[in-house]
């Protein structure tokens, strides 16, 4: 078995906003738990899946991990370092192990940089090279997400959308990271290049034994790129385990849902057409388990009471094959 | 089978750059035609030039100088109207800079003449929902009142509040609950899947004949997605609406369309029945719709892990005038029978089953 490379342990982010005037001379604050008591971990070499609908905290995991942003509580071990006491002059050697692909292919690089200069900046921010050290290192970079040399003096808006996501994975490999947080790498990406992408992802995991965590709500790349997936809903984690099972056994409802949304005609589908357009809100706070308004087995059961009970609301636990589930009453 | 209600031929729109000193011919003398009641799917990657022939149905093209020409005829109650009547002819694409700069001239000033035309059809025979609703709706006027505004302007109906309760109906129509509430909700209190449905009820309230869907649902979760092609699947039962539907999605393509025009590089490469262009048993089908295809991993393919195929390459850019098939490039299917052929001449469209063309050498 290969070691842990990140271990979360019980993140937890709450955003806060105060109302309005007289909600703040009351000292009132509404809290919105967009990370609420995340634990996950990710082995070398491995893909965890984060999947989830817009709004449900995905992208916050990724920001609290590179400590974009400081979680509430909780604790973040990467290599086995403690994140979260680390400071600023380690952190910065620290991140250099570990790097985020941006959502934002547009903003992710400075329009009045050339390639070339974006991906000397990467190469020279943690290491001392001379000219010609970085001439090759950047001839290595662009043969290892297949750009033409004669990109590299383009500028990022005179580049297709495959070729700007490739720069970007070719800046984030330069500094030489372990981990790689994807954040929806393949969004706004044409079919035929997200296929581009997802292949030089996947052929960088094997040639650099990088590790990833994937998040995304596109389902099937998904599944075929992780170990591993973890089902987030509202700030939670509701189901992980092995690809494979979460995507064609899947034990939560609220899964199943998702997964049916793609795969018509399988058994055991809850059809999306029931499940309602409201999609969670942060600001109506549910008792019990959060899923439960929008739950199919909930309703066949004839709402049953653990599910709105606020004391009961379930916990993730392990129902064989490091499978886990946060539900009173999974799918068999 | 019913008549066609629109009918586009020879459909050009460039666009002349000024740096390059040549035409971007982002739709290169497209045909295509719907049926009343039916879905017409247009697919294909991003820059092939679908947007584009949406947009010239509908003359929203306002970026000159340009060329457009062809037809586009559209029967509605009875009549036929050709939608790009009184343009001035196409000349070929080598013609002297200054003849162009003054058929642009013309063009800019045709679009300024036909928007008296197109007033009586934009919303009101013709509606467009957009691939961005939160940017399309306005973010100052509560959503009940932009399709009220709409209804008022489309139909006789000229009190306020007669068209709000109309626009209420379109709401429930929708599935949006309570709403009579939501009347009042502005754009950004909704959710994105919220308001592209505000954008449905607000392109249907005028009961347009045809519905245009650029990229419905492009940008939505998951759940949602499925939720609007069902919701577009029912209506168009309901209301025997005519869809003109663009999307690069195969997905959504599978799901709603009973017509495919697979585009690439601003032309139809290949156009059919969805029954005769997805059978999988059927030898003749071309490159691209098979890569475009292979592309989506299937379910096998995801639980073996296998690597996906992705079509090598970028997509061509419209200025260069290439003398051979745009699609040789990236083409995995040519052999040595058709590869010269392919280079040297572009191929013509053929037909190849009832109502089923193809331009490619591998069908002959």
């Amino acid at each position: 078995m290969s070691d842990t490379i990140l271990d979360v342990i019980n993140l937890k982010k709450y955003f806060y906003h105060s109302t309005g005037i007289f909600s703040a001379l009351k000292k009132e604050k509404r809290v919105i738990p967009a990370v609420d008591d995340v634990s996950f971990y990710v082995k070398e070499k491995e893909t965890l899946g984060l999947v989830g609908e817009s709004g449900c905290g995905k992208t916050t995991v990724g920001k609290l991990i590179l400590r974009l942003i400081e979680p509430t509580d909780g604790k973040i071990v990467f290599n086995g370092m403690d994140m979260l006491s680390l400071q600023r002059g380690e952190l910065r050697k620290v991140r250099s192990k570990m790097q985020m692909i941006f959502q934002d292919l547009d903003a992710a690089l400075n329009p009045r940089m050339k390639v070339k200069d974006i991906l000397k900046e990467a190469i020279t921010v943690y290491e001392d090279l001379d000219y010609y050290q970085v001439n090759k290192r950047i001839a290595e970079l662009m043969n290892q997400v297949n750009l033409k040399k004669s990109k590299l003096s383009n500028y990022p808006d005179e580049l297709s959308g495959g070729e700007k996501r490739r720069v970007g994975i070719a800046r984030v490999i330069a500094v030489k990271p372990k981990l790689i947080i994807a954040d929806e790498p393949t969004s706004a990406l044409d079919v035929s290049i997200q296929a581009q992408v997802i292949n030089l992802l996947r052929d960088l995991q094997g040639e650099l034994g990088l590790s990833y965590l994937f998040i995304s709500h596109d389902l099937r790349l998904v599944e075929l790129i992780s170990n591993k997936v973890a089902v987030m809903y509202m700030g939670r984690i509701v189901e992980m385990g092995l690809s494979g099972r979460i995507a064609h056994k899947p034990m939560h409802p609220y899964t199943n849902v998702l997964w049916s949304s793609l795969t018509e005609g399988s058994e055991k589908v809850i059809s999306v057409s029931r499940l309602s357009w409201q999609a969670f809100d942060f600001e109506k706070p549910v008792t019990g388990c959060r899923f439960h308004p929008r739950c199919e087995v909930f309703k066949e059961r004839g709402s049953p009471s653990e599910c709105t009970d606020p004391q009961k609301e379930p916990k993730l636990t392990e129902t064989g094959a490091s499978h886990y589930v946060a539900c009173h009453f999974p799918l068999l | 089978m019913s008549e066609p209600i629109l009918k586009v031929e020879d459909l050009r729109t460039y666009f002349y750059s000024y740096a390059k000193e040549a035409f971007i011919r982002s739709v290169d003398n497209v045909s295509f035609s719907i049926r009343k009641g039916e879905v017409l799917g247009i697919v294909g990657e991003s820059g092939c030039g679908k947007s584009i022939t949406a947009q010239s149905i509908l003359s929203l093209i306002t970026d000159g100088p340009g060329i457009i020409s062809g037809n586009i005829l559209l029967t509605h109650n009875g009549k036929t109207v050709n939608l790009l009547e009184g343009l001035p002819d196409y000349v070929s694409v080598k013609t002297k800079r200054k003849a162009i700069l003054e058929i642009a001239k013309d063009v800019a000033g045709w679009l300024k003449r036909s928007e008296t035309l197109m007033k009586g059809i934009r919303g009101k025979v013709i509606s467009m929902i957009f691939q961005n609703p939160k940017s399309a709706l306005n973010p100052f006027i509560p959503v009940g009142e932009q399709i009220a505004e709409s209804i008022m302007l489309h139909s006789k109906v000229s009190a306020k509040k007669e068209a709000m309760d109309i626009a209420a109906k379109w709401l429930e129509r929708v599935q949006i609950d309570s709403p009579s509430m939501r009347l009042y909700d502005y754009p950004f209190g909704l959710s994105g899947g919220m308001c592209q449905r505000v954008m449905i009820a607000m392109a249907l309230s005028s009961e347009p004949a045809i519905l245009i869907a650029d990229e419905p649902t492009t940008g939505l979760d998951v759940t949602i997605q499925t939720k609007i092609i069902e919701l577009l699947k029912q209506l168009k039962e309901e209301l025997n609406l005519t869809i003109l539907l663009i999307t690069h999605d195969m997905n959504v393509i599978m799901q709603l369309a009973d017509r495919i025009a697979v585009m690439y590089g601003g032309r139809i490469v290949e156009y059919g029945l969805k029954r005769e262009i997805m059978d999988s048993s059927s030898f003749i089908r071309h490159p691209y719709t098979i890569a475009l295809l292979n592309s989506q991993p299937t379910v096998e393919e995801i639980k073996m892990k296998e690597r996906l195929r992705a079509i090598k390459g970028d997509v061509p850019d419209t200025i260069t005038l290439y003398r051979g098939c745009r699609f040789y490039e990236r083409c995995d299917l040519k052999n040595d029978r058709v590869k010269k052929k392919c280079k040297e001449a572009e191929p013509e469209m053929i037909e190849i089953g009832i109502g089923h063309y193809m331009r490619c050498y591998l069908a002959e």
